[in-house]
């Protein structure tokens, strides 16, 4: 862990010194130092670049903590946000909101809601299957293909918007502002202390239903809350950055690779590298191309997705 | 004590897969139930442990909340959990979950099961590296670190091999002497029976019988529960 702060505290200093256009590490050092800066510098580097990195490292965090928690909830490799239908449905709600010309709260509280009602659906399998997971999992898959085609509707009907919204359902942090972080931040706090709370019982859940229930585990509290954070943690990052794939999949996955463990463990890791991960996708999507900005979802598929590979290729050998 | 009375109990309200069950469960005994497919073994054990509400009759005690009861009765399971990311003393100490809050000196008691059960050597090896009856011998421990004075094992030598399944007989009667009331489910009627203090059979769905091994194991009874020849078992 001390090294995965170690290289993300630098990564965060080096990312809000990069961009695209002239302000650089000079300037930062002159604002930090409370030297002489131009006012076009400090709002670049203030009320620009710093909500931005800083969005970066929670969303990173929100959707590697989901998906760590939905791997753990349904013992299945495969689980994540995406899969349960959750981020499709807060896309979903965003979009919505879009359409109407809603600001960024209104689109924060439009995926929220899209993302408990799709949450509400998937409870009600789980109550009639005695919390099953494989259950929860085949109305995620259903709810994530309905909403999914929903989103594609709103798509076919967004006229002159279809850019703004294509560029936002790819996923990035172009609209980050301090107002979004405002509602970021308490929602990755709140999320991550109570899935850190909640880790022996997310442990307890990998011995299987029968294997927690008789270990003392209240299996209808652990899982309705832990669907109720994943829930959260999503949509409050869906609502800020849009559609962002193979984080909430790969980086628990990543982390378990490498050397995770029991959840308490797993947990800060997979915050850790989700942020840095998404922080170096972010970087490099705004100064790659000179005069444009590549979607962060393109950035995190085509770089995470071989190192993914790399690593399962790694444990088929030492197995 | 753990005693069932009258104890009847169907999944559709119609067919009844156990009929009229009385048995008692004492402290310091080790009891395997014996039976063939589909006669209600685990169906008794899931009763027995509340996991299921009987149809008619009663099971005492009863437990308020699964945590009360995870201090009171711990179970093995057949399935031994096809992923679990966590070491050998990571897994052993899933068994503090019902205590984490009561009960200081349970890292010892991780330590003290290793040791017993002869896992210490393997204590930081993953999991999902260890052989199937190393795996069921951590998932032994796990219970035993639950530290309950009822031990239910639910077919746990399925995997082991002969030898296996004699040490882990070996240590369940130990168990059994250290004040345990320890309930085994089995289809072993080769090697478990010289362990066990009483064994219950049951066909389809009856108690077909509750006595001392030695005067069940070669009886005309066993052969006609289970349809085999009358050659000696």
């Amino acid at each position: 862990m001390k090294y995965l702060w170690g290289i993300l505290l630098p990564a965060v200093v080096i990312a809000w010194g990069t961009g695209s256009n002239s302000t650089g590490f000079a300037q930062l050092f002159q604002l930090l130092t409370n030297g002489e800066i131009s006012a076009a510098d400090r709002i670049i580097l203030l009320d620009l670049r710093l909500p931005r990195i800083l969005g970066a490292v929670f969303v990173g965090g929100m959707l590697s903590a989901a998906g760590a928690a939905a791997q753990n909830l349904f013992r299945n490799d495969l689980a994540s946000p995406h899969v349960l239908g959750c981020v499709n449905a807060a896309a979903l709600g965003a979009v919505a909101a879009l359409l109407c010309g809603a600001n960024s709260a209104v689109m924060s509280c439009c995926a929220l809601g899209m993302t408990l009602l799709s949450l509400f659906i998937l409870l009600i399998p789980g109550w009639r299957s005695r919390w099953e997971g494989s259950s929860i999992i085949l109305a995620g898959v259903a709810v994530n293909a309905c909403c999914a085609a929903l989103s594609s509707g709103a798509l076919y009907l967004a006229d002159e918007r279809l850019n703004t919204l294509v560029f936002w359902l790819l996923g990035g942090f172009w609209r980050m502002g301090w107002q979004e972080l405002a509602l970021l931040v308490p929602a990755a706090l709140c999320g991550w202390g109570i899935l850190l709370k909640m880790a022996p019982e997310m442990d307890m859940l990998l011995l299987g239903d029968r294997g927690a229930l008789m270990s003392g585990v209240d299996l209808k509290k652990v899982k309705v809350t832990a669907l109720l954070v994943i829930a959260l943690l999503t949509a409050a990052a869906v609502s800020c950055c849009g559609v962002i794939g193979f984080v909430g999949l790969a980086v628990p996955h990543i982390v378990r690779l490498t050397g995770g463990g029991s959840f308490k463990r797993v947990l800060p890791l997979a915050i850790l590298s989700g942020a840095l991960l998404l922080l170096l996708a972010d970087l490099g999507g705004r100064t790659f191309l000179p005069d444009r900005e590549i979607p962060v979802g393109i950035i995190t598929a085509l770089a995470g997705a071989p190192f993914f590979f790399y690593l399962l290729l790694r444990r088929k050998n030492h197995a | 004590m753990l005693e069932c009375r009258n104890l009847s109990f169907s999944y559709n309200g119609r067919e009844e897969v156990l009929k009229n069950i009385t048995l008692s469960f004492a402290p310091g005994r080790f009891y395997g139930i014996f039976g063939p497919n589909g006669s209600g073994k685990s169906t008794l054990l899931k009763l027995l442990t509340g996991e299921l509400k009987s149809s008619s009759g009663n099971v005492s005690p009863q437990w308020d909340s699964p945590l009360i009861r995870a201090r009171n009765i711990a179970l093995v399971e057949q399935q031994i959990p096809s992923s679990l990311p966590l070491t050998v003393a990571e897994t052993a100490s899933l068994g503090r979950f019902p205590w984490e809050k009561k009960n200081a000196v349970c890292h010892e008691k991780v330590e003290q099961v290793l040791e017993e059960l002869e896992l210490s050597s393997l204590r930081e090896r993953p999991f999902n590296a260890l052989s199937g009856g190393e795996q069921q011998r951590v998932m032994l421990a796990r219970a035993l670190v639950q530290d309950t004075p009822v031990l239910c094992l639910d077919e746990p030598g399925s995997s082991l091999d002969i030898g296996f399944q004699h040490a882990l007989c070996r240590i369940l009667k130990k168990l059994a002497g250290q004040g345990k009331c320890v309930i085994m489910i089995s289809h072993d009627l080769f090697s478990a029976p010289a362990y066990l203090d009483r064994m219950i059979l049951l066909a389809q769905g009856t108690l077909a019988a509750d006595d001392e091994p030695e005067k069940l194991r070669n009886s005309q009874l066993l052969r006609e529960v289970f349809n085999l020849p009358s050659e000696k078992i």
